[in-house]
């Protein structure tokens, strides 16, 4: 069940700052802060859907694969709070590298970019992946980028050159390609999506 | 109604190539070759959904919007065969070839060969991955300088423009949000306008 202070704020659609959001009570639903507006992911009274079955399984079937390749500790799933700048997000699963310089834990809490991040999409949540969680991950440094699709099996990838998040490519059920955070590993989409 | 040499053809699943398809009878439905697959978009028999009222309406806003800014001789709307390649004809919802363009040009058969200098795609729930990936590489790859993917449902449009020999992400922009578009002179696109 979501706190009463949760649910006031969302009731008066109050704007909220990083302070006040960190300063909220806890609660195991996935919840974000975007350019001062609270997002609760729990399904309930007009709040964003909850992630399906679908989506948890293909979280876990990607996260077991990266996991071959990164280093860990490092690699974390949802919902963990991620702040980058007056914004605070929770990506499916990130990883920072050891030597990354951009993301730091403060309190409990990450502050600045990871090396890699991945959403994976809801319906209800392309606009807010291909949009404004795009722009900070592209602002703030991230160098690697997947938004999955269940539903339509496929994922874009986008990696850093010079300073921006460029589009590598589309890739569906079928294909593989070579992912840069991942050490030039092949990737099998089938085998994430399939 | 489709004319029985295209339903053989759907349902012998046959590759065909691109002078197989400019040989098929006419129809105005909305037909592409993607890598040598015919797709039909009838909605009949396991093809792909019929446009729906809604992607029409945002394709007709869309298109009285661009009249303001680009040639009309230029633009056109689906259904327009572009033929990239041998193995690739595509009909995008909407299409504008600068008339300085010589990468897209009109042949003697009647069509036009080669990428347009922009192409918007609004997005069905059927077809989200073949503009995402089939035809967006297709454009990547034969020079379209800017590529607007419309999502009608969700009320956003992603915009690409082209750097080098690649289609780079401008951003994704949802309703209340405004972007300049490039190869609308830099005008000022606003999204409630033309989604809301």
């Amino acid at each position: 069940m979501l706190p009463e202070k949760i649910r006031e704020v969302l009731r008066e659609k109050r704007k909220l700052t990083v302070e006040e959001y960190l300063q909220l009570p806890e609660t195991n639903s996935h919840t974000e802060l975007i350019d001062g507006v609270l997002y609760v992911y729990d399904g309930q009274e007009g709040n964003m859907a909850r992630p399906t079955v679908l989506h948890q399984r293909i979280s876990m079937s990607i996260t077991l694969f990266v996991a071959r390749f990164l280093h860990n500790p490092g690699l974390y799933n949802a919902p963990i709070d991620l702040i980058l700048g007056d914004n605070v997000v929770q990506p499916d699963i990130l990883w920072i590298s050891p030597d990354n310089t951009t993301c730091h834990e403060v309190n409990g809490r990450l502050y600045g970019a990871p090396n890699f991040v991945v959403e994976i999409l809801s319906p209800s949540t392309h606009r807010k992946d291909k949009g404004a969680k795009f722009d900070l991950y592209d602002e703030h440094g991230v160098y690697e980028y997947w938004i999955v699709d269940p539903q339509e099996q496929f994922m874009e990838i986008y990696t850093r050159h010079e300073n921006v998040l460029h589009r590598q490519g589309g890739y569906e059920v079928g294909k593989t390609f070579t992912s840069r955070i991942l050490n030039n590993t092949p990737v099998d989409v089938s085998a994430l999506l399939g | 109604m489709l004319p029985e040499k295209i339903r053989e053809a759907l349902r012998e699943k046959r590759k065909m190539t691109a002078d197989e398809y400019f040989q098929l009878p006419e129809t105005n439905i909305h037909m592409e070759l993607i890598a040598g697959e015919l797709i039909v978009y009838d909605g009949q028999e396991g093809n792909m959904p019929a446009p729906k009222d809604l992607h029409q309406k945002i394709s007709s806003r869309l298109f009285a919007f661009f009249l303001k800014y680009l040639d009309t001789d230029q633009l056109r709307h689906a259904p327009c065969d572009i033929k990239l390649d041998s193995g690739n004809i595509v009909q995008p919802d909407i299409l504008w070839v600068n008339p300085q363009n010589d990468q897209c040009v009109l042949m003697d058969d009647g069509y036009l060969h080669g990428a347009p200098d922009f192409v918007v795609e609004i997005l069905s729930p059927s077809n989200t991955r073949r503009d995402k990936i089939d035809k967006f590489y297709l454009y990547e790859q034969y020079g379209v300088h800017e590529y607007w993917i419309v999502n009608p449902e969700e009320q956003y449009i992603e915009v690409y423009i082209r750097k080098e020999n690649t289609l780079h992400y401008q951003g994704g922009y949802k309703m209340g949000q405004t972007f300049v578009s490039h190869i609308l002179n830099g005008a000022t696109v606003d999204l409630s306008t033309l989604l809301g």
